[in-house]
């Protein structure tokens, strides 16, 4: 997965990005894996909110294509039910913050704060990728997830980080995809190519 | 531009009542009530921020959030109490023990706190408008709402500047 010097540049001003990926298996972690890699703004730590996948599943995801050096921490929202449905893996040999319950997203939001201000304090500069939109999404209204995803945005962008927010482009009708763009600084676009634009742009 | 926040003052003693509002008159615009019937008869959109007195009678604390919940208000609820060391919400609290400064800082808190969950309100809807342009390939149109959108974008970035990321998130997503 490669992008142009436009892409970049977008990217190095961009705060909170939407991910637009095919409903391919550990599209979005990877995908988040490589554009964290290939970002000029370097980051000392990912952290990753994990919702249907698990913390687990998707740091594996990660580590194929992500390089050993950043430190990894999860915020794992599990209602129960995901190890009943799937076998995809349990706790996560990383730190892994639990949260209850994915129509919670005061808790998730106060909790990804709460890991934002450790790190801040630690000097770490933060990437953060949820995933996904997508999940929260079958859980939550949308007006409910689109200002958690606005506010979050806020959020990050007081501690000079990055949240890529991953929406299977496929799962939803476009007004869906376009209301959640303007609700970010640029949207990458993964369908073969990569498309990188500016909000403004879209 | 200094906005001036709508505040409902409810308790049932009127002189308590009058007292408070007129420590918050310099800053905001008050009602007063002094039954919960009449607390509920003053919720409007426009409300910032109402203060309800567990005096006012028995279920009158729920009787108003359920109200606030139930219209779908965008004002943030707080409950008046003598101290700090009941069994109410911290978050909600609101001591009329403390100095006027205070009481007026904390009546103030929450205001701001309506105010980003009301202009985030705004934004949603209008993004909402634009993402159906889009969608049916109307760009004059969209361009204009895309300039409403930068102007509101604007005044949610002054309406969040106050706020901690947890005020910012209970604003938006407590809904009592």
């Amino acid at each position: 997965m490669t992008m142009g010097d436009d892409g970049h540049e977008v990217l190095a001003d961009a705060t909170s990005v939407l991910l637009l990926t095919p409903a391919v298996r550990d599209a979005g972690a990877s995908a988040a894996a490589t554009l964290f890699e290939q970002g000029s703004k370097p980051h000392d730590r990912v952290v990753a909110v994990t919702v249907s996948q698990s913390a687990e599943r998707w740091v594996q995801a990660w580590k194929r294509h992500a390089g050993p050096l950043t430190e990894i921490s999860c915020i794992d929202v599990d209602d129960g039910t995901r190890s009943a449905r799937t076998a995809d893996g349990g706790c996560a040999t990383m730190p892994v913050e639990q949260v209850a319950s994915p129509s919670d997203l005061e808790t998730l939001g106060r909790t990804v704060s709460n890991v934002l201000e450790r790190a801040s304090d630690d000097d770490e500069r933060v990437g953060l990728a949820v995933h996904s939109v997508t999940d929260l999404l079958h859980h939550v209204d949308e007006p409910t997830v689109f200002k958690f995803v606005y506010t979050l945005g806020e959020v990050v962008r007081r501690t000079d980080g990055t949240v890529y927010f991953h929406l299977d482009a496929g799962a939803h009708g476009t007004e869906t995809v376009n209301t959640f763009a303007a609700a970010c600084d640029a949207i990458v676009e993964l369908d073969g190519d990569v498309t990188v634009r500016e909000q403004s742009n879209w | 531009m200094t906005v001036r926040h709508l505040v409902i003052v409810g308790s049932e003693d009127p002189s308590t009542t009058d007292e408070l509002a007129a420590v918050l008159r310099d800053t905001c615009t008050v009602r007063t009530a002094y039954s919960t019937p009449e607390v509920l008869d003053r919720l409007e959109p426009d409300v910032d921020v109402v203060l309800v007195d567990p005096g006012l009678g028995e279920d009158s604390v729920e009787t108003v959030r359920d109200a606030v919940a139930g219209r779908e208000l965008d004002c943030q609820f707080g409950v008046l109490s003598t101290g700090t060391d009941d069994r109410t919400d911290d978050d909600i609290q609101v001591s009329v023990a403390a100095s006027e400064r205070d009481f007026r800082e904390r009546v103030e808190q929450l205001a701001t706190r309506a105010r980003y969950r009301k202009t985030l309100e705004e934004y949603y809807e209008l993004v909402q408008a634009s993402a159906e342009l889009h969608a049916e390939d109307l760009p004059a149109q969209r361009d204009q709402v895309q300039r409403r959108l930068e102007a509101l974008g604007r005044r949610l970035d002054d309406a969040a500047a106050p706020l901690d990321a947890e005020a910012l998130f209970r604003a938006v997503l407590d809904d009592g």
